[in-house]
């Protein structure tokens, strides 16, 4: 109510009560109440100020309708009232509010004014009538006591007067009684407007009944409306509570959310070690496979100066079996120059001057022998120094084979095992052959500790060559050596592994194709220079088999 | 003029000299000088029509007061049961004639303008205990209803009083 005050509508109405009582008024307050009213004036500025605010204005209220001299009464209503129970009276000016006269119907009969009609209707009135039927009498008299005393002369114009006169009262006559009769027409009217009007004021006094009886019915309203309003406020309050705990709620949800964000960030956190892990792994077994090309170009590198070697010793050995014919056919022609000297010595006498050149001829032959024998020496020594760099090579070859062993990267050890077994020692290929097939699978499963079979994969066009044990990081590697329809190796390896599992991964070695994948305790890998289709297709056959 | 045979004072002089507090009390009914005119006349014909119902040596303004009221709310009842509230309460909007007499006569304080924004209900209940004298305990038994009631809405109306007010000074009065 009193929302700017700051005070309670209970409190604001027990000081409207107290202002009113103060003026004498019966505003219904409880001792109690009055005291307390009383005591929050002297304590509390906004009480103070709002009984000040009530008096002035409760003052103002009391003189509302009284202190208005100047309010324009009609006086057209007040010469109605004053006129009201005088007979003789008649004010009303229907003209000019026609209201009035429908108004006026709720008193009939108690000598208010009655308007028949609007001004200009026609309005009959028997007074001219009655004039001028007198009129009429007058003239005839006036007539008669001329024809005395004037003769008859004059007799038979007035009697002729006299008739017209007659006949004109006769005339004024009927009009009187039509106006009698209309009069009487008129005032049956006005009994039956009296009576209407006598309805309507009855219908009216009931509407008013009723009115008060409606009146009864809202204040009974009123009492329901002021309990359901105690009512609505308990809902709030109870609704206030209600919100509150959900607040509660709401506040420990976004806890658990906030959580689940934590848990979630620690989670993307371990997510991306792992990825640096793994990318630091992949560079690392890059390393290693860059680390691995390079020592296989120097193996090559070395293999073909191996070949050099060979080919420079081969040639040597042939230009020395050409020097050896050489000289034989020299020393072959030597002897027959003897022999032809012995000859010549003895038909010396006769061919002195040919002798000098023969002697000159053997001299030439002598040192071209020489010079063979100095060239011949020469290719020992070249042949000598070539089979010394054949054996520094074999030397190498060996280093690198040892440098492959200690590698960590499996996969490529048993790539670069197969190329060295599979193809530069084709004859070795196996350690132990296909015909001992239970001795090889006894064999590999006592070095693995597990089960090692050779699975059939004869239906794939591969057969099976037999077995070898290598040993990788110290750890013992069995290979199951096979063939392909196009006579290639390709192998099927074995090796403890603590890895964790893996499923089965395409990979290219150089020209090599593998597969490999592990479970918890064993790695896997087929490798060969076989399609990877087909080495995929060995791998499903290959799998189920060494399933733990 | 006649005087009425048993000498007491005529309902009729006593009439007339209530007829500015009762113009008054129309104007605020019906915010509108020709209406007010219209229902003040309306009212005296039938407080005359029934004079016989008056007993005197009570107060005539309390009687004729409530038929004026009674008038006005059956004729506003009446017009809304036509009109099924789809137009705006036509009696709320002040007409010229009642701004040209509530500057003239009535409206001189806030106060007085500020009553005229109270419902006609709460105008009325306001003058029965203010301008004609009614105990709250009357005005409970007239309503049928406890004399709590009437304190609320009396406090009721006078804060509609107030807040009216509290705005006409802010807004400067115009």
């Amino acid at each position: 109510m009193f929302a700017d005050s700051g005070l309670s509508d209970e409190l604001a109405e027990k000081i409207v009560a107290f202002v009113d009582r103060e003026a004498g008024r019966d505003a219904p307050l409880t001792a109690d109440d009055e005291a307390m009213v009383r005591r929050l004036i002297d304590e509390d500025p906004a009480v103070r100020a709002l009984v000040d605010e009530l008096r002035a204005t409760n003052a103002g209220l009391d003189t509302l309708l009284d202190d208005v001299a100047a309010v324009e009464v009609p006086d057209r209503l007040v010469a109605l009232i004053r006129g009201h129970g005088t007979s003789d009276v008649a004010v009303m000016t229907p003209a000019s509010d026609e209201r009035a006269g429908a108004e006026g119907g709720a008193a009939p009969g108690e000598g208010e004014v009655v308007t028949l009609g609007a001004p200009g209707q026609r309005r009959f009135s028997y007074g001219p009538l009655a004039a001028a039927a007198s009129v009429a009498v007058l003239i005839s008299s006036g007539a008669l006591f001329y024809i005395y005393n004037d003769a008859h002369t004059e007799r038979t114009r007035l009697q002729a007067v006299l008739a017209s006169a007659t006949e004109q009262a006769e005339i004024r006559g009927r009009e009187l009684a039509d106006a009698r009769a209309e009069l009487s027409r008129l005032a049956g009217i006005a009994e039956q407007a009296s009576s209407q009007r006598q309805a309507t004021a009855d219908r009216l006094l009931a509407n008013e009944d009723s009115l008060q009886q409606l009146q009864v019915e809202r204040a009974a309203l009123e009492g329901r409306y002021a309990a359901l309003e105690d009512e609505h406020q308990r809902l709030r309050e109870r609704l206030e509570q209600q919100r509150a705990e959900i607040a509660d709620g709401e506040v420990a949800r976004d806890q658990t959310t906030k959580d689940l964000a934590d848990a979630r960030q620690a989670l993307t956190e371990a997510e991306s070690q792992s990825q640096d892990q793994q990318q630091a792994l992949t560079a690392r077994v890059e390393d290693l496979t860059g680390e691995l090309e390079r020592r296989e170009q120097r193996i090559a590198s070395l293999s073909g100066e191996l070949e050099a070697g060979k080919a420079s010793a081969t040639s040597a050995q042939t230009e020395l079996a050409g020097l050896l014919d050489k000289q034989v056919e020299l020393e072959r022609r030597l002897a027959a120059a003897e022999l032809d000297k012995q000859q010549l010595q003895a038909e010396r006498q006769q061919v002195e001057r040919t002798a000098t050149t023969a002697e000159q001829q053997l001299a030439s032959l002598q040192a071209e022998l020489d010079e063979m024998n100095r060239r011949f020496r020469t290719v020992v020594v070249g042949l000598t120094a070539a089979e010394d760099g054949r054996q520094e090579a074999l030397q190498q070859l060996v280093g690198m084979e040892a440098d492959l062993a200690a590698s960590k990267n499996w996969l490529g050890q048993i790539a670069q095992y197969h190329r060295v077994y599979a193809e530069t020692a084709r004859r070795h290929l196996v350690e132990v052959g296909a015909d001992e097939l239970d001795h090889i699978q006894e064999w590999l499963s006592g070095m693995l500790g597990r089960e090692i079979v050779a699975p059939d994969l004869t239906r794939f066009g591969v057969t099976f060559a037999g077995a070898r044990l290598l040993a990788i990081n110290d750890e013992p590697v069995a290979q199951l050596v096979y063939l392909d329809a196009d006579d290639r190796p390709l192998a099927l390896c074995v090796i403890p592994s603590t890895g964790g599992a893996k499923s089965p991964t395409p990979s290219v070695d150089g020209e090599l194709n593998l597969v490999d994948w592990r479970d918890d305790r064993y790695g896997y890998a087929v490798v060969g220079w076989s399609d990877p289709e087909l080495l995929s297709t060995l791998t499903e056959a290959i799998q189920p088999v060494y399933d733990l | 003029m006649q005087t009425s045979a048993d000498d007491a004072p005529r309902i009729e002089d006593e009439l007339v000299g209530l007829l500015p507090k009762l113009k008054a009390h129309a104007l605020y009914l019906t915010r509108s000088g020709d209406k007010a005119d219209d229902l003040l006349q309306r009212t005296c014909l039938r407080a005359l029509s029934r004079s016989h119902q008056w007993q005197p040596g009570t107060r005539l303004d309390r009687w004729v007061s409530t038929i004026m009221n009674s008038i006005w709310f059956n004729e506003l009842r009446q017009r809304r049961q036509r009109q099924e509230q789809e137009l705006p309460e036509p009696d709320m909007v002040a007409d010229a004639g009642f701004e040209r007499q509530m500057e003239a006569q009535l409206m001189v304080s806030e106060l007085r303008r500020a009553c005229a924004r109270l419902s006609d209900e709460d105008f009325a209940l306001v003058t029965k205990i203010h301008s004609y004298g009614y105990t709250y305990r009357e005005v409970a038994d007239e309503l049928g209803v406890p004399i709590g009631t009437v304190l609320s809405r009396v406090s009721r109306a006078k804060a509609v009083i107030k807040r009216a007010a509290d705005e006409l000074r802010q807004g400067g009065g115009s």
